[in-house]
């Protein structure tokens, strides 16, 4: 598969207070986003267990993204902070394991925020596209 | 209070770990690998780790069963015993025999011979090595003459190249792959030849995938290979061996041309792997069920030997011919003499020398002179009703020996069947009499590695309920059917008495093995052990080459059976699962059976993962799970044998290899069609 | 410094002040942890053999400090205790599963040669150490030079070939005295598949090294109780320096001091933790 050609698939996991409505926003205003992404909705960005980052890399997923309520939006107060701290040290983790930190990032971006959500997830599915196939998803590894 | 750990052996494989077990309070609440061992170092595979868990199960046997009107009653030592005894007096020797257990000590395997020696006067008394190394015993016995491992564990770590045939060594030994490992990382190379992809593959510089049952063949093709090329160890051949001249001549026709069409290895493969085994300073070959559970398992096993001869690989350090027994105490089973040709220490039965000695040893007028029946052929002539009475001692032919329907009606074709074990196991149901035993835990022995390390296991608590210790209950046994020999106070008794007898195990002393174990022969309480055999000479004086053909395996799939089963175990699943099914992580892990094939079958057949399947073979059909994969080549299924809902056993063929007696395991033809 | 310990450990039990004492036993050149309550046997107490005491026993998964606590409950039980020993008592503590207010920590230093062999950067105890010297520790591993070096796809191929000779045995995280999760992710099947060699690569190795991040104590026993040489602590090692770097918090040096990555305390200003993402 070329680079160019390669369409990377995106796992967004979005919180329900915010970024999961500002994505809605993004998709009823008709706002141009590349058509790469998965949405799931968690209660709170704090609700994210990065084992839930290593399992979509593991079965498919070529990046990885948390969206959360901007810092002191929290509905329960402190729930992004915890996955601020978290998303660090999965950086790292994901670096000392040979995944390319890039593919894992966390967002924050509010309800009212469509455009920011579109914009996002362009400039992560063009990064996706110069990094390549996640080498951890099997299928790419034998393509 | 009280917190205190008990060195103890652990009771699966037999690679020979130890581990301590946490007792608090009188209560086992946990395993602590230990650190100080030439094996271990600090290291346990999943099921030593949760060995106790079994242990303190709750379907633990507790009191000895009668069974009455076909339902089993509790009943007291005393009763249960008196009727073993009563009934199995009834019968003539040549009608009665004996299961010894791989699981068991030492003392325990040598007592089980000598009560069915001298109390029930026969021969008949076997065990499940009969299912798994009998091949070695025969085999490495006529090339070498001793038929154990020659080497040791630890050793291998500086080896120089390793040809693995026909064992799956991460998953069956892991800590001997462990050790091999560590050559690897060191540089060593490393063959291997197995008609499945396992883990192992990914690390192997060459992965022979033959066509199952067809070793003879590769084995020829890289010693012609070897002699064509002129890489033979001449010296050694020369001054160590013998006979060398008719191997010559037979491998001659094994080219590598040749040997590709028989085993469907491309023929440039076995040309590199004979010169990477040859030219490497110290080779090593490893073995296991692979090469000895065919109708030509002797045949395989010399032809290993064949092939070590050949190029000097023997007696050295990180060299052998390393046999890899399945069982914790698999060796020691044999050495202690649970076998119908011979005493403890392989002293033979038809030897009137022999029976002299043993005769004034346990103080009897005379011991039987004929070579006994072997598991299989117990419980053929079982069905025949020619065998009425058979006493089991920790083992379960209803999951572990080939075609069930057959083991099942010679089981039940028995007058009296006495089961003792630690669970009610498929077999102990068929029984009359159901006697409890002790585990590992709950008794001191003895247990003799695969490497021939005779190591000492020690009582952490108390067995369960009215349970008793093996040596107890067959000490009692044959008490009351009137010997005087059994009169012992604790297991040590026991292996003074084996070491006094068994020049192999002269040496050995519980006051000796307290420290750490000691490798067979040991000769005398001031011979430090050996662990490399064959160093200067051979057992028996010249190591002999045997030439010998390739002959195909009893059953080949044809258009009715189209695939070529074969069968094996899983590291998260130990022999019949009597054990490791009672342990939560690994039930988890693997909770059933399954069999494995080729996406390209499934893709035939419309087969998804996980959908279940009918495999048969002319025995008898299973229901099963089916696991796609790439493992197994197109036009082979395996299935794991522990499972006895989906027994793999049920299909096996039962036909034996002439001179050993092991049943063909790893080959036969099958079917496998979707369920309805 | 052995009999001075011992001395020292039989006026404990003399005067009664514990109950017992947790520690190593030796007996004919084997060594295991035992609990000494008489005062006759200190003769068999070893202090140069490694035995993790506050061994997180499995399968219960109960540490056995707890076990032995709650066996005697309001009992003082001393604890002669290494370095790793008293920092994992200390994260414990925290956790809720060792009550420090009943323990009598009779702690000693390890040598540099122990210290290699666990590859520990504090040989001993920083809050209770009552015999021997500091030594130096190790602070990198072993490894360390050979995987610094390699690019991102190097590290992944690293790993997939050291992933792939793992066995599954569970000995890293049953060795771990951290790891005393009733319901442990690495067994998790949906999560890693069951029954299956080699497990799946990362998932299986990522989850304690994750989980530990903070947590881990630089005991070691993980890679000690690895049979295939497993180099984990490569990851613990850049884990644990970044949060040393962003919270100023080693795990096991202070019992007081909260987890940075499990607790937020304060909200506080944390806009630079936003460059790293
Ligand atoms: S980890 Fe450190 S403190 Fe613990 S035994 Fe090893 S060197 Fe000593
Ligand atoms: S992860 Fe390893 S080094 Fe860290 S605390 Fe656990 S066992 Fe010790
Ligand atoms: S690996 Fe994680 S989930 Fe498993 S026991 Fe350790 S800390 Fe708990
Ligand atoms: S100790 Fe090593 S082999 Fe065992 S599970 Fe952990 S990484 Fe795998
Ligand atoms: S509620 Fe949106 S991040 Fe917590």
């Amino acid at each position: 598969m070329s680079k160019s050609e390669f369409e990377p698939r995106i796992v967004a996991l979005l919180c329900n207070w915010c970024t999961y409505t500002g994505a809605d926003l993004a998709g009823t205003a008709r706002m141009k986003y590349p058509p790469n992404v998965r949405t799931l909705r968690v209660m709170c960005s704090g609700r994210v267990d990065p084992a839930f980052v290593i399992f979509a890399l593991q079965n498919g997923a070529d990046g990885v993204m948390i969206g959360g309520c901007h810092i002191g939006d929290c509905h329960y107060a402190k729930g992004n902070y915890s996955s601020r701290r978290r998303a660090v040290i999965l950086k790292d983790t994901l670096e000392s394991l040979g995944i390319d930190p890039r593919r894992f990032r966390l967002e924050w971006i509010s309800a009212s925020e469509g455009d920011k959500f579109a914009e996002v997830i362009k400039k992560f599915t063009k990064e996706l596209k110069e990094l390549g196939p996640n080498p951890l998803n099997k299928g790419a590894q034998d393509a | 209070m009280s917190y205190y750990n008990v060195l103890t052996v652990c009771p699966y494989c037999g690679s020979g770990c130890t581990f301590y077990l946490q007792v608090l309070q009188g209560e086992i609440i946990g395993i602590l690998p230990n650190k100080n061992h030439e094996i271990s170092q600090g290291n346990l595979c999943i099921k030593g780790w949760f060995a106790n868990e079994f242990v303190t199960h709750k379907d633990r046997l507790k009191k000895p069963l009668i069974k009455k009107d076909g339902n089993f009653v509790e009943a007291s030592w005393d009763e249960a015993l008196q009727l073993v005894a009563k009934k199995l007096k009834v019968y003539k020797p040549e009608e009665v025999g004996t299961l010894s257990s791989a699981k068991v000590s030492n003392e325990e395997n040598y007592l089980m011979q000598k009560f069915t020696r001298t109390v029930l006067k026969t021969n008949n008394v076997d065990h499940c090595a009969r299912l798994c190394h009998a091949s070695t015993v025969v085999g490495l016995g006529k090339s070498f003459g001793s038929g154990a491992m020659t080497n040791s564990i630890p050793e291998m770590e500086n080896t120089k190249c390793m040809f693995v045939i026909g064992s799956n060594t991460t998953e069956q030994h892991p800590m001997v792959a462990k050790f091999m490992m560590k050559a690897k990382e060191k540089g060593a190379k490393l063959i291997l030849a197995d008609p499945r992809k396992v883990v192992w593959s990914k690390f192997a510089d060459i992965h022979l995938q033959q066509r199952p049952g067809t070793d003879v063949a590769l084995l020829n093709g890289m010693m012609n290979v070897i002699l064509e090329e002129g890489l033979e160890d001449k010296k050694f051949i020369e001054e160590r061996t013998e006979d060398f001249e008719s191997l010559k001549e037979v491998v001659k026709k094994y080219n590598p041309e040749y040997v590709e069409k028989i085993t469907g290895i491309d023929k440039q493969l076995i040309v590199e792997a004979a010169r990477m085994y040859a030219k490497s300073e110290a080779s090593a070959i490893f073995y296991s069920m692979g090469i000895t559970q065919h109708t030509t398992g002797v045949d395989n096993v010399v032809s290993c030997a064949n092939l070590a001869m050949l190029t000097g690989n023997v007696g050295k350090v990180g060299t052998g011919v390393n046999a890899l027994r399945g069982q914790v105490n698999v060796q020691g089973a044999c050495d202690c003499g649970a076998l119908p040709n011979v005493f403890s220490g392989y002293q033979v039965v038809t030897d009137e020398a022999n029976r002299k000695k043993f005769e004034q040893a346990w103080h009897v007028d005379s011991l039987p002179d004929k070579v006994g029946l072997t598991v299989t052929e117990l419980i053929g002539e079982a069905a025949k009703g020619n065998i009425k009475a058979l006493y089991i001692m920790g083992e379960n032919p209803m999951v572990s020996d080939p075609d069930l329907k057959h083991v099942k009606e010679g089981l039940s074709n028995l007058e009296f069947l006495v089961v003792q074990d630690i669970f009610l196991t498929e077999t102990a149901q068929l029984a009359d009499v159901v006697l409890p035993a002790a585990s590992f835990a709950e008794k001191d022995g003895t247990y003799t590695t695969t490497d021939r390390r005779v190591q000492l296991a020690r009582k952490a608590v108390d067995p369960p309920g009215e349970a008793k210790a093996d040596w107890e209950i067959i000490s009692e046994l044959a008490k009351r059917m009137g010997s005087n020999e059994f009169n012992y106070s604790s297991p040590s008794d026991i292996m003074d008495e084996i070491s006094r007898y068994t020049p192999i195990y002269g040496g050995i002393s519980y006051e000796r093995l307290k420290e750490k174990g000691l490798h067979w022969p040991c000769h005398s309480k001031d011979h430090p052990g050996t662990p490399i055999l064959h160093k200067e000479k051979f057992s028996r004086g010249k190591g002999k080459f045997w030439a010998i053909e390739f002959k195909e395996p009893a059953e080949l799939p044809d258009s009715e059976y189209p695939f070529i089963l074969t069968t094996g175990r899983v590291i998260f699943h130990y022999h019949t699962g009597t054990m490791t099914r009672k342990v939560e992580i690994l039930n988890s892990e693997v909770p059933t059976g399954f069999v494995e094939i080729n996406p390209k079958d499934a893709k035939k057949m419309a087969l998804f993962d996980n959908s279940t399947v009918v495999v048969s073979t002319r025995r008898g059909s299973i229901q099963i799970p089916v696991k796609i994969t790439e493992r197994v080549k197109e036009g082979v299924a395996f299935i794991p044998f522990h499972f006895a809902e989906c027994a793999a056993n049920e299909l096996t063929n039962p036909v034996l290899d002439p001179v050993a007696k092991i049943p063909e395991f790893k080959v036969c033809a099958c079917k496998i069609e979707r369920a309805s | 410094m052995l009999n001075k310990i011992r001395d020292y450990c039989r006026d404990l039990l003399e005067s009664k002040k514990v109950e017992g004492i947790l520690a190593v036993y030796t007996e004919n050149g084997n060594y295991f942890p035992y609990f000494f309550t008489k005062k006759e046997e200190l003769n068999n107490l070893c202090i140069d053999k490694k035995y993790l005491l506050l061994n997180s026993v499995k399968p219960l998964r109960e540490n056995l400090v707890f076990l032995l606590q709650s066996k005697m409950p309001g009992k003082r039980i001393g604890i002669l205790a290494r370095g790793c020993d008293e920092r994992a008592l200390f994260e414990l503590s925290k956790r809720g599963q060792v009550n420090l207010d009943n323990i009598e920590t009779i702690g000693y230093s390890c040598n540099e040669e122990q210290a290699k062999i666990c590859t520990c950067p504090t040989p001993y105890p920083t809050v209770n150490l009552k015999f021997g010297e500091k030594v130096e520790g190790v602070s990198e591993h072993k490894r360390w030079k050979e995987f610094s070096q390699l690019d991102i796809e190097g590290k992944r191929k690293f790993w997939e070939k050291e992933f792939s000779k793992c066995i599954k045995c569970f000995g890293c995280r049953n060795a771990c005295p951290i790891c005393f999760c009733k319901e442990c992710l690495m067994e998790d099947r949906k999560f890693v598949k069951g029954g299956e060699l080699p497990v799946e690569i990362p998932s299986f190795h990522f989850v304690q090294r994750y989980h530990h991040a903070a947590q881990c104590i630089s005991c070691g026993e993980c890679e000690i109780a690895c049979p295939m040489d497993i180099p984990l602590r490569l990851i613990s090692f850049v884990l644990l320096n970044r949060v040393k770097k962003l919270y100023d918090y080693t795990p096991g040096m202070n019992p007081k001091q909260e987890c940075p990555i499990y607790t937020i305390k304060e909200e506080r200003n944390e806009e630079a933790l936003d460059e790293l993402l």
